[in-house]
């Protein structure tokens, strides 16, 4: 299935569970792959055309607060109709956090102990139409 | 008019999977392979089958000491498509360009890439 309807001006959206190693575990695809949401006790799930292109759909479920799903969904159309005149890449939910591990000697340079404090760590990022939504994780499911 | 989008790997552009070149509007999507692999998909562009055509980039990773950026900044899948995305908006009232993501023969990058991206490997009928 492929997207037509994107070019110069479109958005392309970015998801990411709370870790981003293998396939399906982040996507980025065009905002016209968006297919359909579906909603659930405290969740929201989001479907788009598999990056594979195959006649399947890939979904984001957005853990969030409990009756929070019409809001929600609101928040989705939003960002995705956001950026009128300067479109690009929109981080929408990426709730991956990397591990404060860093090998390294007490000066920074490799060593053979953690030292997070040299180097940080990244937290999620969800972005701020959820604002006040409690939206909290995703999980991403490939060829549904 | 549209853009297109550029890759090569380092051996040479003359030969099958050597390179690929694809509108825009065949971009599928963005996502992490392994840690050190980000998969990129365009629509199918041989007529024949056409599954999606898989351009394979080799960045950065966790692993090691110099490369584990990652572990800090996250997986490099969200650096990549920040910067496909950025080529694709790109020229907005021209368009019709041929944009080089990655080309290692040339040793060409998009803003962002140099030096994040050692490999490209083209997949055609993924």
């Amino acid at each position: 299935m492929a997207n037509n309807l994107h070019n110069a001006g479109t958005n392309y959206l970015y998801f990411a569970e709370a870790e981003a190693a293998t396939t399906a575990e982040a996507i980025c695809v065009p905002a016209s792959a968006y297919l359909s949401a579906d909603p659930a006790a405290d969740a929201t799930s989001f479907k788009f055309k598999n990056v594979l292109g195959t006649a399947t759909a890939n979904v984001v479920t957005l853990t969030h607060t409990a009756g929070k799903n019409k809001e929600v969904m609101a928040a989705m159309v939003e960002i995705m109709n956001s950026g009128k005149g300067k479109a690009g890449l929109i981080v929408v939910a990426d709730a991956e956090v990397t591990t404060d591990k860093e090998l390294t000697t007490a000066t920074g340079g490799a060593g053979t102990s953690y030292d997070p404090a040299v180097y940080g760590t990244k937290t999620s990022v969800f972005h701020k139409a959820f604002n006040g939504l409690g939206v909290s994780a995703v999980a991403i499911t490939p060829n549904v | 008019m549209e853009n297109y989008l550029f890759f090569a790997d380092a051996d040479g552009v003359d030969l099958t999977g050597d390179a690929g070149l694809y509108p825009v509007s065949k971009f599928i999507g963005i996502q992490p392979i392994t840690a050190t692999t980000t998969g990129v998909y365009f629509a199918g562009g041989t007529g024949v089958g056409d599954a999606p055509e898989l351009v394979t980039l080799t960045h950065l990773n966790s692993a090691t000491v110099l490369d584990d950026q990652a572990d800090i900044s996250g997986h490099k899948c969200q650096d990549i498509a920040k910067a496909i995305v950025r080529a694709m908006n790109a020229h907005p009232h021209s368009g019709g360009k041929i944009i080089d993501i990655v080309d290692l023969t040339n040793k060409k990058y998009a803003e962002g890439l140099s030096g994040l991206v050692s490999g490209v490997a083209i997949t055609i009928d993924s």
